[in-house]
């Protein structure tokens, strides 16, 4: 393993969630699970905030906040996308709260539910906690909503904490005047910040190598100012990425240390690479009708004959309703696949005759009518396409310079060749060669 | 006429219209019919379950799902699908509640067990999804879908060696598993094993030959080490299938100039011009391509760059 070459005893900079890892390592986020434990665990406080950018560490913080908690005395439940009605909300977390479906309608009946539940939790001598991750996206009114939840509180007791974590989106909605009501009621606030400077990079990679067992600087000092620059300016999830790949590359080319120049190759590296491909989330497989074709145009039949038939008005209520309107029903054996029915779509099936009025209306473009006389014909290899040249441009270019002339071409070839995909199916020719042919042909219509 | 048989006339009328233009009126209407003719006809409901989920109507799909499950109530398939609207409606909680009841009634069914980890990791439990594939993979050590899953889940959380580890096992197991090969190509990229994933992407390609991304990244592995030939038809490759792409138009123009200014390969000025001009037709904007631009016209491109 990579980290062993170094004399480590475990992976420094793994991003995954990891107690051990986080002593004074990241200042905010570390205040921020240790200010939120309290309030769950000692505090009398009713709501609890996290505000953090991307990859600032949110959703680790969350996950190990319920991790380190003691699951004896806790009713949890955690609503990782909450961009949904309050009553989906509300259904959720009753439903996680109580481990069974909560398909209940009215607000008012899931408001009442979750008192209930509150009160019974405490009586169990648990409490209920809320998590609500990517709070940012909630909803003003929901917000509202979640606010008249937290006055379902004992004189006495606490009887739950609702943590929102979210985007600084979130700190700007709370922080409005709107919504004072519900800022009074936040026990906690903390802000995860980005790591703000060389020098505290340069701590938080030292920490976290001394934590997984170093004993020897590893990076030399000229590497923090990369570091942090191709972290996005201190990204603890970049950072973490960054120093992993550069001690692997340190590893498989033997270094004894990792300067600026390994670090900065490794930043432009991962920046060119892409997310992995997942697995397509899918349902179970649909059942299939057994009726083979034939047999469905013999159905046809059946359905005609039903709508007098004695029988069926007995088994139908309401006979008129048997009469759907299925007025492609395939007849005979023909049946039509979808490719072979006519598209009276945008494409241009024909071109205008120059008999025509001038002002023949030809094609249905995206952005209405296209008239004939903003269209130049052009025959491309064995493909005859119409360019559209929008009259805007064509002002445009009767005005201008000839290198002007000759963007605006190169910008009406552009978007012919875009429109005409058939014109680029040959591999043997160069689609910037075709462009270069409509450009000419734009040239001469607009020149 | 038997009202069952009817239902199951209009059922198969349903699916004949859903067959020939999927999730339309017709085939909704259709199936309607069929649950008027016999109210308990449970393929009905699943197949306007799953045309409400197409529809991305998911409080329609959840009503049909859960009426499969008052006729059915040990069907673990059932309980799956309602899992499935759950998770697109982000109740992951109680997506992960149908799942666990689909696997309670059907003990160790494996797609159960990775619908239970992806939640996991839908709710950022990473290491309750690690464990939940692991015991997926336990069960079921041949099959591909965990495997992937949890090398995906790697991959993810930037656990490159077990990422790799993962894919290579998935490979072992279906060795022209594409996304497999692409994410490993991908990754060998990230920790700089550049000829490892050369073959990766070089198999892609050889399955599916129009990939251009697998192209795109070919050019660029080969680009980087310093295989100029092979990048320069690799990228060209990728601007054949799809010349409007910005970056990789970048890329090869810059492949060409380096030509141009050597002197090999016979590339006239001309074509590295009309390719800019291309390029700057998509983008009038692209700073880096008017700069090129203007050297070649006015300085006859070499003179600023000593070729």
């Amino acid at each position: 393993m990579y980290y062993k070459y170094w004399g480590l005893e475990k992976p420094p900079f793994d991003n995954v969630p990891d107690t051990t890892m986080y002593a004074e390592c990241h200042a905010s986020m570390e205040s921020a699970i240790a200010e939120t434990l309290f309030a769950i665990e000692e505090g009398g406080e009713c709501i609890s905030v996290i505000i953090g950018d991307v990859g600032l560490g949110k959703t680790m913080s969350i996950r190990m906040i319920i991790d380190s908690l003691n699951q004896e005395k806790y009713k949890i439940a955690l609503i990782t996308n909450p961009s949904t009605t309050f009553v989906q909300l509300m259904r959720e977390i009753i439903g996680q709260l109580t481990g069974k479906l909560c398909e209940e309608k009215k607000k008012a009946n899931l408001l009442e539910m979750f008192n209930k539940l509150l009160f019974e939790t405490v009586d169990e001598g648990k409490k209920v906690l809320v998590f609500i991750d990517e709070a940012n996206v909630i909803s003003p009114s929901n917000l509202e909503n979640l606010r008249l939840l937290t006055n379902m509180q004992d004189d006495q007791r606490n009887l739950f904490t609702m943590v929102l974590a979210g985007q600084l989106e979130l700190a700007r909605r709370l922080e409005h005047p709107k919504f004072s009501n519900l800022f009074q009621r936040i026990g906690t606030y903390n802000k995860i910040e980005k790591i703000q400077s060389e020098d505290l990079v340069k701590a938080y990679v030292e920490t976290r190598l001394r934590l997984a067992g170093g004993k020897r600087n590893i990076f030399t000092d000229d590497a923090f100012g990369v570091l942090w620059k191709y972290s996005e300016y201190g990204v603890p999830r970049l950072i973490n990425k960054i120093g992993k790949l550069s001690l692997k590359a340190g590893e498989t080319n033997g270094f004894d240390v990792i300067n600026g120049e390994v670090v900065r190759q490794i930043g432009e590296r991962f920046q060119k690479t892409t997310g992995p491909a997942m697995q397509k989330r899918m349902p179970r497989k649909k059942p299939k009708g057994e009726m083979p074709p034939e047999e469905i145009a013999e159905m046809e039949y059946v359905r005609n004959e039903a709508i007098t038939d004695q029988d069926s008005e007995q088994v139908v209520s309401g006979a008129d309703t048997l009469n759907p309107a299925v007025t492609a029903f395939p007849q005979g054996d023909k049946v039509f696949k979808k490719e072979e029915i006519p598209d009276n779509g945008e494409k241009i099936e024909s071109f205008p005759k120059k008999s025509d009025t001038k002002e023949r209306v030809v094609s249905h473009g995206k952005n209405g009518l296209i008239k004939a006389e903003d269209l130049a014909e052009a025959k491309i290899g064995d493909y005859r396409v119409m360019i559209k040249l929008p009259p805007e441009l064509l002002r445009e270019a009767h005005s201008s310079t000839p290198e002007h002339r000759m963007k605006l071409a190169g910008i009406m070839a552009a978007q012919a060749l875009k429109e005409n995909p058939q014109l680029t199916k040959s591999l043997s020719i160069d689609p910037v060669s075709i462009w270069g042919e409509i450009r000419d042909i734009v040239l001469r219509k607009i020149g | 006429m038997d009202k069952k048989y009817l239902a199951r006339k209009w059922f198969s009328k349903g699916y004949y219209y859903d067959s020939l233009e999927p999730n339309s009126d017709k085939a909704i209407e259709a199936y309607k019919k069929s649950i008027e003719f016999d109210a308990t006809l449970k393929d009905a409901y699943i197949n306007l379950g799953f045309i409400h989920i197409a529809k991305e109507d998911y409080n329609g799909a959840l009503k049909y799902f859960q009426k499969v499950i008052e006729l059915e109530p040990d069907n673990p398939e059932a309980f799956s699908n309602l899992g499935y609207v759950y998770e697109r409606m982000v109740r992951y909680g109680s997506a992960k509640q149908m799942y666990e009841r689909a696997l309670e009634l059907c003990p160790g069914d494996m797609e159960s067990m990775i619908n239970i980890a992806k939640i996991l990791e839908l709710e950022g439990n990473y290491q309750g999804a690690v464990n939940q594939y692991k015991r997926a993979i336990e069960r079921y050590p041949d099959v591909v879908s965990p495997r992937f899953g949890l090398a995906v889940l790697y991959d993810i959380h930037d656990m490159f060696d077990e990422a790799v580890e993962g894919y290579t096992t998935v490979l072992e197991r279906d060795a022209y598993c594409v996304k497999a090969l692409f994410n490993l190509g991908n990754l060998y990229i990230k920790i700089g094993e550049n000829k490892k994933a050369v073959g990766l992407f070089k198999k892609i390609l050889e399955i599916y030959p129009d990939n251009i991304i697998s192209w795109n990244h070919l050019g660029s592995v080969y680009q980087a080490l310093g295989e100029y030939d092979r990048a320069f038809i690799a990228l060209r490759q990728s601007l054949f299938l799809n010349p409007f792409q910005e970056e990789i138009q970048a890329k090869l123009i810059q492949l060409l100039y380096s030509r141009y200014l050597s002197d090999s390969g016979g590339i006239g000025k001309e074509e590295i011009v009309q390719r800019l001009q291309f390029t700057l037709s998509m983008n009038p904007g692209n700073r880096e391509c008017q700069e090129l631009l203007k050297k070649l016209l006015v300085n006859n491109g070499k003179s600023d760059f000593g070729g």
